[in-house]
């Protein structure tokens, strides 16, 4: 393909992954802009290393992938603590996170279900939000975590559990046996 | 009831869209089995096909993003553009390059928006940075801009009209268009450069202003108190960090090399060869304390070299050794 063909595609690329890139780092990087240049980087980085991951299928796992690596970095150069590490990830962990609805009744489910994402544990909502931001296949998902299939599975439940739980505003009945389970 | 690990598997799988067909037989026979609330399968498809819409809500602006991101990577030369632009742009950058020459001024500093002090009406409304590479622009007045990588100037859409006022962070160089009655200002966190003479170079790095004023005249004010001025001549530079000016005579070009890509030490004490380094590479370079660091001198001139390189050479007329330190690299 010729050069001027490849970067349309580039281009394609980058609107198609931009605005998802970002929502994911920002659930690293709290500072919009911070989330904005660390996607420009890896863009950056792949039209000059890695032209031919344009036409890749790979594309995606490796956009998600680097922009999640490069939000750590960005996060230890900062000398901040990561919001959370996936790699000790422990199935049977203590995901104390106290995920109640507020008591508003008139809560639609939209914005209940936002705030049920917003209090996922940690873990879990790295594997959700890159499961459905970034539409990774679970392979995908566990490669770029560097955590197994069964995880990304059990987290992905985790989350889908949790989530239903909240928005039948009846959370906290249905969390008890969620934990305890 | 807690579900078993494989149904909880097959769900997971049926959002995901790549359930089997004996996937799905099962989950069938274990709902009926169960008598599982006929719902609940729903519920996840809803949550999954909704969280979708609920995550996206918030927006980074893509077309801006793109805008950015292309500018760079053509900036860069890394995008193959018609030729016609390119021989522009280089003819362009002979002409700074020759003006550099002729007449330059550098001020070094930290250079921020303004942000405290005097509120002004204006729109700042242009806003150039360069991201990956130096980057040269002409202003509306046709000032002859480079802007080091990282640096970014604003400017606003009036600018020429009455006042021709902009504000930098990082570094850059200019040649001002001459308009006797408009001035050439660049307003910072600590000062206001007003620019007498015709051109010069706004160098910024953290920690301290510095001016240097190769030919031309710069008057630098405090802006905290106006009353505080300080005119820079040629060959001279002016240290400024919020309280007094302090004044000496430039005899090396080292400001420039980021322009330039050259460095050149002539007799110069090893203590400011590694600041220049430092600053030019990015690189903390130290002398280790224990040297007598003010009696080794270094006559070295340096093209566009890597840092190692430097080193090696830089310990090889010294016979001293560096190592390299965590993210830092130590001379001793």
């Amino acid at each position: 393909m010729r050069e001027d063909g490849l970067y349309k595609q580039f281009r394609l690329g980058f609107e198609k992954f931009y605005n998802p890139l970002c929502l994911y780092a920002n659930s690293f990087v709290k500072e919009h802009s911070v989330c904005e240049d660390i996607v420009q980087e890896v863009f950056v980085r792949i039209w000059e290393t890695r032209k031919d991951l344009v036409q890749s299928d790979n594309l995606r796992f490796y956009l998600f992938t680097a922009v999640r690596n490069n939000c750590l970095t960005h996060l230890s150069k900062e000398q901040r603590m990561p919001v959370y590490s996936l790699s000790d990830i422990d199935l049977e962990d203590d995901d104390t996170a106290d995920v109640t609805p507020a008591g508003d009744e008139t809560l639609n489910y939209h914005a209940l279900l936002g705030q049920g994402i917003e209090q996922l544990p940690p873990k879990c909502k790295e594997v959700f939000l890159l499961c459905r931001l970034g539409e990774l296949s679970n392979q995908q998902v566990a490669d770029s975590l560097g955590i197994s299939v069964k995880t990304v599975n059990n987290q992905l439940w985790k989350a889908l559990k949790m989530l239903r739980a909240f928005v039948k505003n009846t959370g906290v009945v249905l969390l008890i046996f969620l934990w305890t389970a | 009831m807690e579900l078993p690990d494989n149904i909880k598997a097959i769900i997971v799988n049926r959002i995901r869209g790549v359930i089997s067909p004996e996937e799905e037989q099962m989950l069938r026979e274990w709902e009926r089995e169960y008598a599982v609330e006929e719902e609940a399968l729903d519920s996840y498809d809803k949550i999954w096909t909704e969280s979708s819409n609920i995550i996206s809500q918030s927006h980074f602006d893509t077309a801006k993003g793109w805008q950015r991101l292309d500018q760079r990577l053509k900036g860069a030369g890394m995008v193959e553009e018609p030729v016609v632009r390119k021989v522009g742009l280089r003819r362009y950058w002979g002409a700074a390059a020759a003006a550099a020459a002729a007449m330059v001024i550098i001020i070094a500093g930290y250079w921020m928006f303004f942000r405290s002090a005097e509120p002004q009406q204006i729109t700042w409304s242009k806003v150039v940075t360069a991201d990956a590479t130096n980057k040269y622009l002409r202003l509306p007045d046709s000032t002859l801009v480079l802007l080091r990588k990282g640096a970014t100037i604003t400017y606003s859409t009036t600018f020429g009209e009455s006042d021709r006022l902009i504000t930098l962070t990082g570094d850059a160089f200019f040649d001002v268009a001459a308009k006797e009655n408009i001035p050439f200002r660049i307003q910072t966190e600590r000062a206001m450069v007003k620019v007498l003479g015709t051109s010069f170079v706004v160098n910024a790095t953290p920690g301290g202003d510095r001016v240097v004023v190769v030919t031309g005249k710069v008057l630098l004010t405090d802006k905290a108190r106006p009353e505080n001025k300080c005119i820079v001549s040629a060959k001279e530079q002016v240290s400024f960090a919020g309280d007094s000016f302090e004044k000496k005579n430039v005899n090396d070009s080292n400001y420039l090399a980021w322009q330039t890509g050259i460095l050149r030490f002539t007799n110069t004490p090893l203590k400011e060869v590694v600041k220049e380094l430092s600053t030019y590479y990015g690189t903390a370079v130290n002398v280790n304390d224990t040297l007598k660091a003010g009696s080794v001198k270094v006559t070295a001139s340096f093209r566009e070299q890597p840092l190692n390189e430097v080193l090696e050479e830089i310990t090889v007329i010294t016979g001293l050794r560096y190592r390299k330190q965590q993210d830092s690299i130590i001379i001793y």
